[in-house]
């Protein structure tokens, strides 16, 4: 893992174009999907992606690694801009586009498959309940990286996170019978 | 169904759902090919606020100097003025002084009394 960050560091650091590409298209994936998770819309996310990318790569000098891992780092400046994007978007409902699409296609597919119920039940969720499955078992990150990256408690994260397994537990149990 | 379980089913229904939204690898490359292009603009446009900046003050740095020689040069007239009068003056002292000897020589061989 830190030979991994080192690795990207570096890349960054390399102020080649080459380095850069390598490391957009390792930070840029998980990024996207915590902006697509919070603002609901692709291009949004797409938005949020670039500048995140733009303020990773600028601001590398000032990444301080005695203070966060550059993982926390990077999303906690991503979930920032997310929100922020969010925020700047006054008339649009919370819930995202994504949210339609998915339902479209699991109800048009098998209404019985588990994995598309999941799916449903995700989309169920709220946009912080969301946003802690994307950073929890997409991106991987300890309830402590969360804490750091959203600035919620770890207990409150730790209460959130049973809240949303025991919601799409229920959401099977209801479905699938 | 236990924590374990619900977990492992959450993470691969999670990773399907991203997949599906996922963009082009594209996509991210463009941003570091637009983030390259922003930092070369941005180094030229350091540079040439430099250069402007060089510029300015070299301009600036002629004209004191021309105004400051051109003081020192306006200066010069009034001095050798003062100079030249002081050195005409002290001629004229001497011309007077000397016709006046020469009057007084006059006067001692016409009116010998």
């Amino acid at each position: 893992m830190e030979n991994e960050t080192a690795h990207i560091i570096s890349l960054i650091k390399s102020r080649s174009v080459s380095g850069l590409r390598q490391a957009a298209l390792t930070l840029g994936p998980r990024i996207f999907a915590l902006a697509m998770e919070i603002t609901g819309s692709k291009e949004e996310a797409q938005e949020v992606t670039s500048d995140v990318l733009m303020k990773v790569f600028n601001g590398i000098d000032s990444f301080d690694p005695e203070k966060a891992s550059l993982s926390t780092w990077v999303m906690r400046i991503a979930h920032n801009e997310a929100v922020s994007a969010l925020r700047q978007r006054k008339n649009l409902p919370e819930t995202c586009e994504i949210k339609g699409n998915l339902k479209d296609v699991s109800a048009e597919e098998n209404e019985g498959n588990r994995q598309e119920l999941v799916k449903e039940a995700i989309e169920r969720c709220s946009l912080q309940e969301r946003e802690l499955i994307n950073l929890y078992y997409y991106d991987n990150n300890s309830l402590k990286e969360i804490a750091d990256i959203t600035g919620v408690a770890v207990g409150t994260l730790a209460v959130r996170l049973q809240r949303v397994r025991q919601k799409i537990r229920q959401y099977i149990e209801q479905r699938h019978g | 169904m236990d924590d374990k379980e619900i977990d492992k089913i959450i993470t691969a229904a999670y990773l399907e759902k991203a997949a599906a939204y996922m963009p082009s690898e594209e996509f991210f490359a463009s941003t570091a090919i637009r983030t390259m292009k922003a930092r070369r603009k941005r180094q030229l446009a350091r540079i040439w606020s430099a250069v402007a900046s060089a510029g300015i003050a070299a301009t600036l740095g002629i004209v004191l100097l021309t105004t400051h020689k051109e003081a020192q040069v306006s200066a010069m007239p009034a001095e050798s003025f003062y100079s030249e009068s002081v050195a005409l003056a002290e001629e004229r002292i001497e011309h007077v002084n000397s016709a006046q000897a020469e009057l007084r020589a006059s006067f001692d061989k016409q009116l010998p009394f």
